[in-house]
């Protein structure tokens, strides 16, 4: 059974918001004024101010329960193809005076036209519809929970939580081929390795022994010298792979401030990554260290596929605000205990810190092949900036020293186009 | 998204700071001096918001024109008014309107709570200096009153959108909905207010202002509680 640790619970985050707390101030500044003056009319606009700070007292938290439709106007759009999305909101509790909805928006895609926000008030029933378009980009896009606030008549308790409706836009020239290491698994599969056997690639010659097939004996050499021989081939196994998402706290660097996250990034390749390594037929897991330990085993099938899917798209931990603090040092001693030795990790990271590294480097010595996919999201603007850059570059070298294959992902490209050109990194 | 302020909530903001200002104005003339400086005011907070939308060159004239007109407005006040007294009374409502139109129309940024929580109070003065010379009535001060309260909370709701879900978003019916409430409160605690006023203004007792003061601070602390 695969231990999926997500939750399935909405998360709600209720606080006050204090904007009538200055009502008071009035009312005590016109209650001073009133007797100072000796003028009761002055005294009594303070009993209008007592009742604006007696106003967010008359209705308590709002009670949100909304359902999310969203259409597409194509779902698998080609490159820099313009996508119209429609999303309707329908409120399924008592009357929410106060709505503001934020549409999901996968991170990796932007809005050309319209807004993918609204604000309104909603009926019990009620709904609201709205648009957008945003360009398609390569790759497969899902969509993340919508953002809700929604606020009591008087403003003064604003109960935030998430909206989902799952939504996918898949846009062709996915990641046709992910380069492993050696390390395989006991299954026929695609990995090449240096034993012999039935394979499609030629690896040596040997005498012929009972059993072996008929297919693999030399004819050609038992014609010209008599002798029985048998080809081998080399033999090709499956390979079993374990993505890990850096989400900690560190891993939360933009280049900008409105720009997605490098865990924004890490998610959208473990995405194609994971669609790639299922259709080669190899057994893929994921896993994510952050705000909280999510953990796939490596599987195969639909079924496999909708469990990580969820994952990305609906995981606390992949959320795209960092968390507080993250227990990582916890998180990697389970991974560690959990990786079977013939599993390879992939570790997607944006190496804002020296801990990735190390980890990288203590997983791989202990035997399991790591692989890096790095998403490049510094600049060099600040001397701070420039800092991080030059550090983040050291880490890849670091890596690369370790014998570490390291994809050094230039977001502003598509992934499958950047694997392609180190494709000769990771086949050593 | 451009995080400005959102329209409705925000001009409906700047209309209650020239309602409240109009409301403590002495005389007729005085009233007509008021009004048309704030439907200047008015006009240059929607010359602000074109200005910085899709119209530049038209926001810019019109928030020019707008500016003029509550110039001229401001002078034509200060050669009617009677008393310099009545002027004394009217200015702080005058530059609280203004202030409330730079926090919800900002020639930068995304909108200031400070300015309206700052033109809520110049506002109130407004009905304080009123009520403390014996110019106005019970229903213009507590009209002035509801009118400086609706000044933050209609200014606070456009800024507070606006960050949150941008100008550009469909938001009518959540200012709306949001504005009524806020009248709606304090048109029932002005109500009760005035219905009460005859006892209380009746028996203006220095014991009676100093029970109803004593009754204010222990309402407003239990609030806080």
């Amino acid at each position: 059974m695969a231990e999926e640790e997500t939750e399935d619970e909405t998360e709600r985050d209720v606080h006050t918001t204090r904007r009538w707390r200055g009502m008071s101030a009035l009312a005590l500044f016109a209650g001073g004024a009133g007797v100072i003056a000796n003028r009761p009319l002055i005294l009594l606009t303070a009993a209008v101010w007592v009742g604006y700070a007696a106003y967010p007292r008359l209705a308590g938290e709002p009670t949100v329960d909304l359902t999310v439709e969203r259409t597409v106007s194509d779902d698998s759009p080609g490159h820099e193809d313009v996508v119209r999305v429609e999303t309707t909101v329908r409120n399924e509790s008592g009357f929410l005076t106060d709505l503001r909805f934020v549409d999901g928006v996968p991170p990796t895609l932007s809005v050309v036209s319209g807004t993918p926000r609204a604000a309104t008030a909603l009926r019990p029933g009620g709904s609201t519809t709205f648009s957008y378009e945003v360009v398609a980009k390569r790759g497969r896009h899902s969509f993340v929970p919508a953002t809700v606030v929604a606020r009591n008549l008087s403003g003064s308790v604003e109960v935030e939580t998430t909206a989902f409706d799952e939504t996918v836009i898949e846009c062709a020239a996915d990641i046709d081929d992910v380069e492993l290491r050696k390390q395989a698994s006991q299954y026929t599969g695609r990995v090449l390795t240096d034993e012999g056997g039935s394979g499609v690639e030629f690896h040596g010659t040997r005498e012929y022994q009972p059993g072996d097939s008929i297919s693999r004996i030399d004819w050609k050499r038992r014609a010209q010298s008599g002798e029985l021989i048998t080809l081998e081939f080399r033999e090709e196994r499956s390979a079993k792979v374990l993505l890990v998402i850096d989400a900690r706290k560190q891993a939360y660097v933009a280049s900008g401030d409105n720009e997605p996250s490098a865990v924004t990034y890490s998610v959208f390749a473990a995405d194609q990554l994971f669609e790639s390594l299922l259709g080669s037929r190899d057994s893929v897991g994921l896993a994510v260290v952050g705000r909280e330990d999510v953990w796939l085993p490596p599987s195969t099938g639909d079924e496999h596929r909708t469990r990580a899917r969820q994952i990305l798209t609906k995981s606390p931990a992949l959320v795209p605000s960092p968390p507080r603090r993250s227990p990582d040092e916890e998180q990697f001693r389970r991974l560690r205990k959990r990786l079977d030795s013939d599993t390879q990790v992939i570790f997607l990271s944006p190496l804002a810190d020296d801990a990735m590294v190390e980890k990288a480097r203590r997983i791989d010595a202990r035997g399991n092949a790591v692989s890096v996919v790095s998403p490049d999201v510094t600049t060099d603007g600040s001397p701070g900036r420039k800092l991080a850059q030059v550090e983040r570059e050291s880490r890849l070298s670091d890596l690369r020293q370790a014998d570490i294959p390291v994809v050094d992902w230039d977001v502003e490209l598509p992934l499958a186009k950047v694997l392609a050109h180190t494709r000769e990194q990771w086949s050593r | 998204m451009t995080e400005r302020p959102t329209v409705v909530s925000g001009v409906l903001a700047v209309v209650a700071g020239v309602a409240g200002t109009v409301a403590v104005a002495q005389t007729t003339p005085l009233r007509l001096a008021v009004a048309v400086a704030g439907a200047g005011l008015v006009v240059f907070t929607l010359g602000v918001v074109a200005a910085r939308s899709r119209s530049r060159g038209l926001g810019i004239l019109v928030a020019l024109t707008g500016l003029a007109g509550a110039g001229g407005g401001t002078a034509y006040g200060a050669t009617v008014a009677s008393e310099q007294l009545h002027l004394a009374v009217v200015a702080p409502g005058l530059v609280g309107t203004f202030l409330a139109a730079l926090g919800v129309a900002p020639l930068r940024g995304s909108g200031s709570r400070r300015f309206t929580k700052i033109a809520c109070w110049l506002v109130f003065l407004g009905p304080v200096l009123s009520a403390g010379m014996e110019y106005g009535s019970a229903v213009q001060v507590l009209t002035a009153t509801v009118a400086a309260a609706l000044v933050w909370d209609l200014g606070e709701n456009s800024v507070s959108l606006g960050r949150q879900v941008g100008r550009d978003a469909r938001t009518f019916w959540n200012e709306t909905v949001h504005g009524f409430g806020a009248l709606l409160m304090g048109g029932v605690a002005a109500g009760a207010v005035y219905v009460s006023q005859g006892y209380s203004v009746g028996s203006s007792s220095l014991e009676a202002v100093v029970f109803l003061l004593v009754s204010v601070v222990l309402l407003v602390v239990f609030l806080h509680r």
